[in-house]
């Protein structure tokens, strides 16, 4: 029996077509490109890419790269199709010592998680080496203020700026900003600061006008999130979830997503996911991959 | 360091334009010192390896985040793929072109502030170092290729050029492959979505069709041509996608 391979210029008309699927996806804004990838057409666009894929493998003899690659393209749109059918995610927001038991899901359906998760710990890591900076401004117009100098901050660091001598006497940091103690002297006078930089507002007015301001927007080099999962039965684990090191828990991956600095403290902001589909699209990945380097040997005539 | 990063790059720059004087005049005479424009053009790689091992060392992380960095990198990998495979071309102002390609995007970190900001937690990945080094030797093969494609156009008849060109774009595609997969694979980790269609990511697989396009057209006499208009639209693709899409919001927008 002769299988009914489609013509080459269908798989090339194929690729055009899911090209212009991307590009329309492209110009759309993304509140509505996302149910666009999710729609009908692009699922039927999908199902007859596997159907040319299929067709145009089976009986293909001593070519590997075609096989190897074309069986990993399926594999892809069957962890692609699970994903979509099958999977699940959701963010909770957590304060430090608070716990979820349920979340929304994207499809704002509430889903209940196999126990409970209470966040233990919230912690930052920064850059250390910066601190922030002091600027002298002076106003312009009725609302402008424009810099004319500015010192990094490091205890003990001393600058003039314009008529100003400054001197960062101290430096504390915590999770709302940090505050830093300034001594400030002049030809005739000395006084010392407070100044702070969660609150700009509360600068310090100079005896000539000028403002001395303390700007500092933290380098964050990591985060993470100590959590304590309990389950139905009560046993418990520990878990510890950072950017790029997810937990996992009962089926379900925990990815550290984003943070609020809140009054007092932190509040954790996690996506919980769970994907039947990933196993598959990963082995898909692995014979695409190894399809395209069998491709490399291919010879012009080969072609 | 900053003594080793200037020799590096200042030698790595006269070694290009030593390329392209070398290369120039063997246009003009039509014959002799083919072999000095290719020890110029690799005298001038092995300083630019080590210019862009020293911006390494100097910045403490991977310069794979800056324009400036990327193109380093790029014009790096595109000279090393240009003196392991462009054997097959016999045209010698080839190198001189290249060369000249090398030394702006070398010259390109000039306009750029010189400040490093320290990567973003997602970004504190060993993944970063291996996506962005597969992505950029993808688009160096791809630009190599797609350009020798676009040459092969213009003067119609240069069997060589359009052999360079699909071996290029060949591994081009392969590393292309590996950079969408990788950079997956790490979305993956960092946030549980493989692919969220992010508008790198489907310019990416754009040019990844385009590419696998070309690949799948016979390259017999009859198609030829229409297989390099189709690199060529790659090409485009390819621009689109470093830069065109750095002006829509997405992932791939932190600096």
């Amino acid at each position: 029996m002769k299988w009914p391979r489609p013509r080459l210029v269908t798989a090339l008309r194929l690729f055009w077509a899911w090209a212009v699927v991307c590009m329309v996806g492209l110009v759309l804004p993304p509140s509505r490109a996302g149910a666009y990838y999710q729609s009908p057409v692009t699922w039927g666009m999908v199902g007859f890419l596997v159907v040319a894929t299929v067709l145009c493998t089976v009986g293909t003899h001593n070519k590997k790269s075609k096989l190897f690659s074309h069986l990993g393209f399926c594999l892809l749109a069957l962890g692609a199709c699970l994903s979509g059918l099958g999977g699940s995610r959701g963010t909770i927001s957590l304060p430090e010592g608070g716990s979820a038991q349920a979340l929304m899901d994207e499809k704002g359906q509430r889903r209940e998680l196999p126990g409970q998760l209470q966040l233990l710990r919230f912690e930052i890591d920064t850059y250390g080496e910066n601190l922030g900076e002091l600027v002298l401004a002076e106003q312009e117009g009725a609302e402008q203020w424009i810099p004319l100098a500015e010192m990094q901050v490091a205890p003990g660091g001393k600058q003039t700026l314009g008529d100003w001598g400054v001197t960062v006497l101290d430096v504390q940091t915590s999770p709302e900003g940090n505050t830093v103690m300034v001594r400030i002297e002049g030809a005739d006078q000395t006084f010392q600061r407070p100044l702070f930089s969660s609150m700009p507002m509360l600068h310090s007015e100079l005896p000539d006008g000028r403002r001395l301001v303390y700007v500092y927007e933290p380098d964050v080099k990591s985060y993470r999130s100590t959590l304590e999962a309990t389950g139905s039965h009560g046993q418990k684990e520990t878990l510890v979830v950072e950017v790029n090191r997810p937990g996992s828990w009962r089926g379900w991956g925990i990815y550290q997503s984003s943070y609020q600095v809140q009054e007092g403290g932190y509040s954790s902001t996690l996506e919980l996911v769970k994907d039947p589909g990933v196993p598959f699209v990963f082995l898909g990945y692995l014979l695409m991959v190894t399809g395209s380097v069998f491709s490399l040997s291919m010879t012009r005539k080969a072609c | 360091m900053e003594q080793m990063l200037w020799v590096t790059f200042w030698g790595a720059m006269l070694g290009y334009a030593g390329c392209v004087l070398a290369s120039g005049i063997r246009m003009t005479r039509g014959k002799g010192i083919t072999r000095t424009s290719t020890l110029f053009l690799f005298i001038a790689c092995l300083l630019h390896a080590g210019h862009y091992g020293c911006r390494w060392i100097d910045q403490g992380q991977p310069p794979m985040v800056r324009q400036a960095d990327l193109f380093v990198l790029l014009s790096l990998v595109g000279v090393i793929l240009f003196l392991w495979m462009g054997r097959t071309l016999t045209s010698p102002s080839v190198s001189g072109w290249v060369s000249l390609g090398a030394l702006i995007l070398l010259a390109w970190q000039s306009f750029e502030a010189k400040e490093v900001r320290p990567l973003v937690p997602a970004l504190r990945s060993a993944w970063l170092t291996i996506h962005v080094f597969f992505c950029m030797v993808a688009y160096a093969a791809l630009l190599l290729g797609s350009l020798g494609a676009a040459w092969s156009l213009i003067r119609r008849s240069r069997a060589g050029a359009e052999m360079f060109s699909e071996r290029m774009i060949r591994i081009g595609t392969c590393f292309l492959t590996l950079g969408i997969v990788t950079g997956s694979v790490w979305a993956q980790r960092a946030w549980g979505r493989y692919w969220g269609w992010d508008p790198k990511e489907t310019a990416s697989l754009i040019t990844w069709l385009v590419y696998l396009a070309y690949l799948h057209v016979p390259k017999n006499d009859a198609n030829v041509r229409r297989a390099s208009v189709l690199a060529v639209v790659g090409l485009l693709s390819v621009l689109f996608t470093w830069f065109g899409v750095a002006l829509l919001p997405g992932l791939h927008s932190y600096q």
